[in-house]
């Protein structure tokens, strides 16, 4: 191989790229390509800004390979993707919540977790104060006076009440059986489900978030416990990973509508993949907050880089779009692509 | 230690989503040539057996509206006389009726790669039922939400009376309010929680959540202007497509490009929320006027 190592590839709009089951596979709108490990590795260090020479060199760090053979090797793989259309080369670059709370144990009356397996809440942000919940895990069934509103989970009916708190506000308290929980748990300790396979609920997905920011109310041990084994899991890659997928959806959608022109859908539909990118990124520190007038401040606590931080905000602000749409979509779908190289990256974590 | 090392190969699958084979790639490839034509019930029965008992179909989504590219999907939907059992390849869903589970189906009709969602007959009248019932029936979650406006704008394929009469249940029902009642109410947290940002001194969560007011307002006063859609990639498109008094089209799509907002946040927020009052006060006297 003669060509230069000091191209950096990067990737081409409406190109996809998941996990399905225990396959890497990358997408067009034809067609699907099933990739090798090796392949899958490159794959997911492509369009990070990264050049043929550095992909070259993590792959003789990670396989067993001396580096003038994995130099050929990425070369040629790489000018396979640009043939297909995947990657395009570039030359390398020179250089290379906010609000106060509310504390959860101010929200229910201790009588309701009393012979509960735990129970826990979140802090209440400022601006959401109606977002009070409280989940008590039990054996038992609640009794309480009223009528129970009855939230759907993937592990079967969730009860819950709307009950007075003693600071004169409302709370919703959720019954769940220390069961249901296990069992939502089990699903992701394992293995990681495709993206084919059924979906938790957004019940489930709320209790799960709740777990992970939660503050125990009751039974303290068992909550560590219940947020340990949740952290040992693969929850937050499929929650990143479910959110790739819809991003990518609405990229590729977002290549066609700029072929016919219609820089409004397009700008409408980046801006969407762009956000469900960010929470992507986010999920990956579990962060998996759904309030997302707070983007700043997350992204502020997470690991971002300035120059990350920047193309994040321009996007999230809408900066330049009325002056360069066009530019501003290009922008804003690379700013979206980046985001989500992150999540493939985990797989080989 | 590192692991073992073998060349990076692609393996290609043709046909994304749905297998299938080179020669079917090639005559998909040839049939978009010139202007593709649509599937009809016939393609559908020939490549799904399955779907033969089927009460209704109809096509749905960005084709049939005619905002459609070079790569946009047909959504179908087929409507079966009862529950099927599992359907070969099929990805499951789960709805909130009684029977829960509706399959998603990937197929491709010529030029056309479509999104086929498999109801029965007795989940879709579940849903609408409920907004002939008492207030505290009414609910629908957005995948049914979806359905229903899918139903509303779509084009029968086969089954034309049947889809005509759960058309017509639809726009006869509460839905078109309760729809519009639960944008206006998002509209309204998303307002307050824009007022208290303000309030604790954080000017761009103060801005995005007025935007995300305004998109919920401009959603409602869609609604009840007859566009069910929960779709918000094509909002600039269906407010052109549907004309409201008080809702400029050009001036609503600065304003949710934040025009203006960084140099003064406050102002903005503040003249945002006024325009979403002044829209929704617009709803409730068009209301009254019914």
């Amino acid at each position: 191989m003669t060509e230069p190592l000091t191209w950096a590839p990067v990737r081409n709009l409406g190109i996809y790229s998941r996990r399905s089951g225990s396959r890497k596979v990358i997408e067009t709108y034809n067609d699907a390509y099933a990739l090798s490990d090796t392949g899958a590795f490159i794959w997911s260090r492509t369009g990070t800004g990264a050049t043929v020479a550095d992909l070259a060199a993590w792959v003789a760090a990670r396989y067993d390979v001396d580096e003038e053979r994995a130099r050929a090797d990425v070369q040629g793989f790489l000018s396979e993707l640009v043939s297909l259309g995947f990657l395009e080369p570039y030359p390398a670059a020179d250089g290379s919540p906010a609000g106060s709370i509310r504390r959860p144990g101010e929200l229910i009356p201790d009588e309701l977790t009393a012979g509960s397996v735990c129970a826990f809440a979140c802090p209440v942000p400022a601006a959401h104060p109606d977002a009070a919940v409280t989940v008590v895990v039990t054996d038992r069934r609640p009794e309480l006076a009223g009528e129970a509103e009855v939230e759907r989970s993937s592990t079967g009916p969730v009860p819950s009440y709307q009950v007075g708190t003693p600071d004169g506000g409302e709370c919703t308290v959720q019954f769940w059986q220390s069961g249901q929980l296990e069992a939502l748990l089990s699903r992701f300790q394992t293995s990681i489900p495709s993206q084919e396979d059924s979906q938790p609920e957004s019940a489930d997905e709320e209790l799960l978030r709740r777990l992970v920011t939660g503050v125990p109310l009751a039974g303290d041990a068992r909550f560590a416990e219940y947020r340990r084994a949740l952290k040992a899991s693969g929850y937050a890659l499929w929650y990143a990973e479910n959110h790739k997928y819809i991003a990518e959806n609405n990229l590729e959608d977002v290549a066609g509508m700029l072929s016919v022109g219609d820089i409004e859908s397009a700008a409408m539909t980046v801006y969407s993949a762009f956000t469900l990118a960010l929470e992507a990124r986010l999920a990956l520190g579990w962060d998996l907050s759904p309030v997302r007038e707070d983007f700043l401040a997350r992204i502020t606590a997470a690991p971002f880089s300035p120059l990350e931080r920047d193309a994040v905000t321009t996007v999230l602000l809408w900066r330049g779009y009325l002056t360069a749409p066009r530019r501003w979509v290009d922008a804003a779908a690379r700013t979206a692509e980046g985001l989500l190289i992150a999540v493939e990256q985990r797989w080989f974590a | 230690m590192r692991a073992p090392y073998s060349s990076p190969t692609l393996a290609i699958s043709f046909g994304a989503g749905s297998d299938s084979s080179s020669t079917n790639r090639e005559r998909m490839l040839a049939s978009r040539q010139g202007t593709p034509a649509l599937p009809t019930a016939a393609d559908v029965f020939a490549a799904f057996e399955a779907f033969r008992p089927a009460v209704s179909m109809f096509m749905a989504g960005s084709v049939i509206l005619g905002w459609g590219h070079g790569t946009s999907d047909i959504d179908l939907y087929v409507v079966l006389p009862e529950a099927s059992g599992p359907i070969e390849g099929a990805y499951t869903r789960t709805a909130s009726t009684t029977d829960p589970t509706m399959y998603i189906v990937l197929g491709q009709f010529g030029a056309f790669r479509a999104d086929i969602e498999v109801w029965t007959h007795e989940q879709i009248h579940e849903v609408i039922d409920r907004f002939y019932g008492p207030p505290a029936a009414r609910a629908a979650d957005r995948t049914e939400q979806d359905l229903l406006n899918r139903l509303v704008t779509g084009r029968p394929l086969h089954g034309d009376r049947w889809w005509s009469q759960a058309r017509t249940r639809i726009t006869e029902s509460s839905y078109p309010a309760w729809l519009v009642g639960r944008r206006l109410s998002r509209a309204r947290s998303a307002t307050d929680s824009a007022a208290r940002w303000l309030d604790s001194g954080s000017a761009v969560p103060a801005v995005l959540a007025a935007r995300e007011a305004f998109t919920c307002t401009v959603e409602a006063v869609l609604a009840a202007g007859g566009d069910y859609s929960v779709n918000r990639k094509w909002l600039y498109r269906r407010m052109q497509a549907t004309p409201v008094p008080g809702l400029e089209t050009d001036q609503a799509w600065r304003r949710l490009c934040l025009e203006g907002a960084e140099a003064a946040p406050a102002d903005w927020t503040a003249a945002v929320l006024a325009d979403c009052r002044s829209l929704q006060d617009g709803i409730a006297s068009r209301g009254a006027d019914r």
